[in-house]
């Protein structure tokens, strides 16, 4: 079993099929003059078999996925037929009196190097597209096509060590049932064209190229972000189960998307969605989500060697805003550690990174940075319904500190004539034990509570639980942060500010029952987990959950409350 | 012989897609299209090359100077003007 990032959500069995990185040696031979014309005309043939499979493609994915995503294949066909190209090969074809593929070779060279004189990292990156346009007319030049998966004919797991977007598109849906890559995060291009098609991906997971072969069984898990090769007859049998089932509540759970999370004796509980881009709000929005409860903001700072600007995250921020409304979203301020941002924390990093410079002590170590996110948040909070919180906040000075920045900021944009949201609401993640233990103090400080489940376990049972030696302790069902719970959520009420909960603990349908009857105001979650969550939801009652709730609290041993909680 | 200047505003500056519409535009008139960065003599990009267009590397922020000379001239001016004034339709794709 292999854990690597579930990408998109599903599971899928079935045979692997693994797409080789092509390594193939490019023939280099001079030719005669007879044979100049020959060659000219290969790789015109060469290309206009590109020019029709990108045109395929851009029809296959227009009717898939949206005319929006297929632009890109027009792109692809302009390069293609681009006179710095397509021209430049046959001029070298000609004077140099070398093969076609030399030529080509040469000449893609030649514009990568235009490319990278581009300084912007970003933009130099576009040398990408005109390496795929190439190795398509490459592969034709050398007469085997790339293996295509859609040739078996058995449904297949594809496994690869990247997939480009002309690899990840050019696929027959009813042939390819899952994605596993080595490489990719839950933001790549493979993971997000493979949430839209619906079929369950995992990436990351480093070789798993060199582990698996074609024909091998695998099941991927792209619920867990699990790789399974070759497994025991009864794993198969228990994934196929849940494949079937889950399959059919989706089917059931659609229905759901419109109904309003609401318990049998009407008390409704908002159900969000946590994201991290702009386009995953539609996805949160199929699914049925009343909101963004958490917008994670670092992806704009992991993927650029430079920081971003105020004006990129503005943009970023406005445009999941206005997708967003009538509904809201809830920006969490940056929440990296240190090394993720000064490069030259990289060398000597610290030695404890989550007990280090990380979240809201970053920010209030690093004012500028800090004021450029905040900043584009306030004025992004203009096109929409949008608030701000604070991550890691383990002090109730460290709260007034940042709300001292805001205003700081606040007044810069007033000076500077800028339009913003003078009245954005400010909250704070409740993730340290801490924070949890003052929340009666905090309480009064800010405008909402947010847990953050995943760090108030790990700290409060102080345990990292990427560590195997001692992930067993990773506990959320541990009396303690049930207590914790129960306190944050009594104390904010007690002040008159909603809770609300995100983190996997708020997506786990096990756990509804008891978080409404703690009284939690909103729960968020990954989108997927919505229409479960709301589901449950609908079927308790809140009078009922609290008299459940009340007694799991009574509760001092972990395994009684598993067996309660109906936890494997 | 007309000139506008345009920014960018994506905040992926002037990618393959964006390119290929404006390259789309433009192709589909007669006069020639000649685009600098604002300011700078070189380069000097083709309307009509997808390519030569991205090499520009326009990030966001960037100043665009479009010179058309030919026919159409004000035609493609308000075509281009359009793209970059809906942002090449970026904001409302997925």
């Amino acid at each position: 079993m292999f854990k690597g990032i579930a990408a998109s959500p599903g599971i899928a069995i079935g045979p692997a099929w693994i797409i080789e990185e092509q390594h193939r040696e490019i023939p280099r031979r001079q030719i005669k003059p007879s044979e100049t014309k020959q060659e000219v005309l290969r790789f015109r043939q060469a290309l206009g078999k590109a020019r029709q499979k990108f045109l395929s493609i851009k029809e296959k994915v227009a009717h898939s996925l949206g005319t929006k995503h297929s632009l890109l294949f027009d792109a692809y066909n302009l390069i293609l037929e681009d006179e710095m190209l397509r021209g430049g090969t046959i001029k070298v074809i000609v004077q140099e009196q070398i093969n076609a593929e030399a030529a080509l070779e040469k000449v893609t060279d030649r514009i990568l190097k235009a490319f990278s004189q581009v300084s912007d990292q970003y933009i130099s990156k576009r040398g990408h597209d005109v390496v795929d346009v190439s190795r398509t007319i490459m592969s034709n030049l050398l007469g085997s096509e790339k293996q295509v998966w859609a040739s078996t004919n058995t449904p297949s797991i594809i496994v690869a060590h990247n997939l480009t977007p002309a690899d990840t598109i050019d696929i027959h849906k009813e042939k390819v049932v899952g994605f596993v890559t080595d490489v990719g995060g839950a933001t790549s291009h493979t993971a997000i064209l493979a949430r839209s098609l619906g079929i369950p991906a995992v990436v990351g997971m480093k070789d798993i190229t060199r582990r698996v072969a074609t024909g091998d069984t695998l099941i991927v898990d792209g619920i867990r972000g699990i790789v399974i090769i070759n497994p025991e007859q009864n794993v198969i049998d228990n994934y196929t189960n849940e494949k079937v089932k889950l399959e059919y509540e989706n089917e059931q759970l659609a229905k759901l998307k419109d109904l309003p999370a609401t318990t049998l004796d009407g008390r409704t509980i908002e159900v969000f969605a946590n994201i991290e881009l702009p386009s995953d709000v539609t996805v949160a929005l199929n699914y049925g989500a009343t909101g963004i409860g958490l917008f994670r903001t670092e992806y704009a700072y992991l993927d650029q060697d430079n920081l971003p600007g105020e004006e990129d995250l503005y943009h970023v921020y406005s445009l999941a805003c206005k997708r967003m409304l009538p509904y809201s979203v809830v920006f969490r301020t940056l929440d990296l550690g240190i090394e993720k941002v000064d490069p030259r924390y990289m060398l000597t990093p610290e030695r404890n990174p989550y007990m280090g410079l990380r979240g809201i002590r970053l920010c209030l170590a690093n004012h500028e940075l800090f004021k450029t996110q905040l900043k584009a948040i306030l004025r992004a909070a203009v096109e929409g319904n949008a608030s701000l919180m604070y991550p890691m906040i383990a002090t109730v000075e460290e709260f007034r500190q940042a709300q001292e920045i805001l205003e700081q900021v606040k007044e810069e944009l007033r000076k500077d004539k800028v339009q913003f949201d003078e009245n954005i609401q400010v909250g704070m993640m409740v993730e340290t034990p801490a924070a949890a233990l003052s929340s009666d103090v905090l309480a009064r400080e800010c405008a909402f509570f947010s847990i953050g489940t995943n760090d108030l376990v790990q700290y409060t049972m102080a345990v990292d639980r990427v560590n195997e030696n001692v992930a067993y302790l990773y506990e959320p069902y541990h009396p303690a942060v049930l207590k914790m719970i129960r306190d944050v959520i009594r104390a904010g009420h007690h002040a008159g500010i909603p809770v609300s909960m995100c983190g996997e603990m708020a997506g786990d349908p096990a756990l509804t029952k008891l978080l409404i009857g703690l009284g939690i105001d909103q729960i968020s979650m990954n989108p997927h987990a919505v229409p479960t969550v709301k589901q449950h939801i609908r079927e308790i009652k809140y009078e009922d959950a609290q008299t459940f709730a009340d007694e799991i609290l009574t509760i001092t041993d972990i395994d009684e409350i598993r067996k309660r909680l109906n936890i494997k | 012989m007309k000139e506008k200047t345009f920014t960018v505003s994506d905040p992926y500056g002037l990618h393959a897609r964006s390119a290929s519409l404006i390259v789309q535009t433009i192709q589909s008139h007669k006069g020639d299209v000649w685009i600098t960065v604002d300011g700078q003599s070189s380069p000097v990009a083709n309307g009509k090359s997808i390519m030569d267009i991205l090499i520009l590397g326009a990030t966001r922020g960037t100043k665009l100077k479009f010179r058309v000379e030919g026919e159409d001239e004000e035609k493609i001016l308000s075509e281009v003007e359009a793209l970059f004034l809906n942002n090449f339709n970026e904001d409302s794709r997925g």
